[in-house]
């Protein structure tokens, strides 16, 4: 079985411990808790009929990415760099820490997930589209758990 | 907050460390058991239990670091509930390569830091929705303002726009009943636009001045009036038919052409004979038409006080009066009159 790391970072409370344990356990908690360091798990997925085992890392939020330990980051195939759609300033520093990751990580595919798509109506979405400098691969909602599998599978087949 | 995690003292010794001899295949040697039995997990691949090592065990084997450090690392495992710090570091044994896996257990440490940078986070999060709220709000306020002053203009425009046609309708009639394909017409309209543009650009002006409706309408009435409202009666009756000179009472030149539209307006409508002409000659009545046409002008009907503001209009009107009946081959008599303070005149034409 294939083995790929992946990485969820980006600021603190933009629900990327919610969006672990949606694709992982599929469960959401409203309750906003920490995370400090780093969690990991196991989750196999299956692939243009191939099985892929994916060993998601979820890291504490930092506000830029440079103050993540860059050991974190040794061997990862993908990135999802989430910000929380109803908080602008998430995604504030989204263009330089895209940048920082591409240098550190040149051969990982990296792509930018704006979640909490439940908080904001589709013209409020449409609206924080526009502002983001750099566009979304994918909006999710860790709560309704829309577009969550979708964004690690396709992740996936990227990888391979 | 920083303050407060800045100042937060994290003691050097982790409560517990743990050593782990693990092979090169990554299964489990040797350990001292000191935060975890290991017994369970002997014999079997530790990565379907540890993720992290399923995740990093490739890398620690091919990495050239003496040591590598993972700092809090939380795990799924009921015999690992808390937070750790991880080292790898490669031993070589008897020619055979072994990575020396150190547990330090910082559980106690880690659930104080956790209470700060929760409490860190959450009031970073309000912070940020407050100043988004505000942000929206000030925009709200922004756009609100501006729409309300946009309408405001607007609406002073078309009020004004309204009241210049009124004004403009008042003076010269309906636009539309003038419109009746003579060139008189069409130039009267032109006229009419023409002004009405250039009294929508002053009210404009006015406007931008302003921004009161009050005062605007005051002086859009008085701007109109100063154009079209003319209470000078020289210039009425020199603007109807007549050409002569202010300055010579005594010489008025009639236009022939004209005389016969004065004497049908005398014979046939005294209101509009009275409304073109009256400021200038006062005919207080008008007899006939027979074969003699009477007409009887008080003249000097005014109080002392008036004499001399109305001495040179007399002089024109009696100029104009002499010229026309000798023009028509009339007859003038006059008496005295104590009564109405003046001169009665009565012209006697002859009417064909």
């Amino acid at each position: 079985m294939i083995s790929k790391k992946v990485i969820l970072t980006g600021s603190f409370g933009v629900g990327k411990t919610s969006l672990f344990n949606q694709f992982v356990h599929q469960k959401f908690s409203d309750k906003y808790l920490t995370t400090i360091g780093v969690k990991v798990n196991k989750k196999a997925v299956e692939v243009a009929g191939e099985e892929v085992s994916l060993l998601v890392w979820d890291i504490a939020g930092e506000v830029t990415q440079d103050k993540v330990p860059t050991s974190y980051f040794l061997g990862a195939s993908g990135i999802l760099y989430v910000v929380d759609l109803s908080r602008p300033l998430t995604f504030k520093n989204s263009e330089e820490d895209i940048k920082y990751l591409k240098e550190l990580l040149p051969g990982a595919i990296i792509k930018i997930v704006g979640n909490k798509k439940d908080l904001l109506s589709d013209t409020e979405l449409t609206q924080v589209q526009k502002s983001i400098s750099l566009p979304l691969d994918s909006t999710t909602s860790a709560k309704t758990g829309e577009n969550v599998k979708e964004l690690f599978l396709d992740l996936a087949k990227e990888m391979l | 907050m920083s303050a407060t995690l800045t100042n937060m003292v994290l003691p050097n010794k982790a409560s517990f460390h743990q050593v782990i001899l693990l092979d090169s295949d990554g299964f489990i040697c040797d350990s001292c058991e000191s935060v975890f039995d290991t017994s369970d997990f002997r014999d079997c691949d530790l990565g379907d239990h540890f993720h992290f090592l399923a995740s990093e065990f490739d890398n620690i084997m091919s990495s050239d670091a003496d040591k590598l450090t993972f700092s809090q690392i939380q795990t799924s495992l009921a015999c690992l509930p808390g937070f750790y710090d991880y080292t790898f570091s490669k031993k070589i044994i008897k020619d055979k390569i072994y990575i020396l896996w150190e547990i330090f257990d910082y559980t106690d440490v880690y659930k104080e830091y956790v209470k700060v940078q929760q409490i860190k986070n959450e009031l970073d999060i309000q912070k940020q929705f407050i100043l988004r709220q505000k942000d929206l709000q000030n925009r709200k306020n922004a756009y609100s303002s501006n729409f309300f002053q946009t309408n405001y203009i607007e609406e002073q425009k078309s009020k004004n726009e309204k009241l210049i046609r009124k004004l403009l309708q008042d003076k010269f009639g309906d636009p539309k009943l003038m419109s009746d394909n003579t060139g008189e017409s069409n130039m009267d309209l032109h006229f009419l636009r023409g002004h009405l543009e250039a009294l929508i650009k002053e009210v404009d002006f006015f406007l931008d001045q302003t921004k009161e409706l009050t005062d605007n309408e005051i002086d859009v009435r008085a701007f109109t009036n100063s154009l079209f409202n003319t209470n000078d009666p020289h210039t009425s009756l020199k603007n109807l038919f007549l050409s002569f000179e202010d300055t010579v009472p005594e010489k008025i030149n009639i236009n022939k052409s004209v005389l016969n539209q004065i004497l049908s307006i005398m014979c046939l409508d005294k209101t509009e004979l009275n409304e073109k002409i009256s400021r200038t000659l006062n005919f207080s009545s008008i007899i006939g038409p027979s074969t003699l046409l009477s007409l009887k002008y008080v003249e000097g009907a005014h109080n002392e006080k008036h004499i001399g503001n109305c001495h040179s209009k007399r002089i024109i009107k009696l100029s104009i009066l002499k010229s026309l009946v000798s023009m028509l081959e009339g007859i003038i008599t006059s008496k005295y009159d104590d009564n109405s303070c003046g001169f009665e005149v009565t012209i006697t034409l002859p009417y064909k």
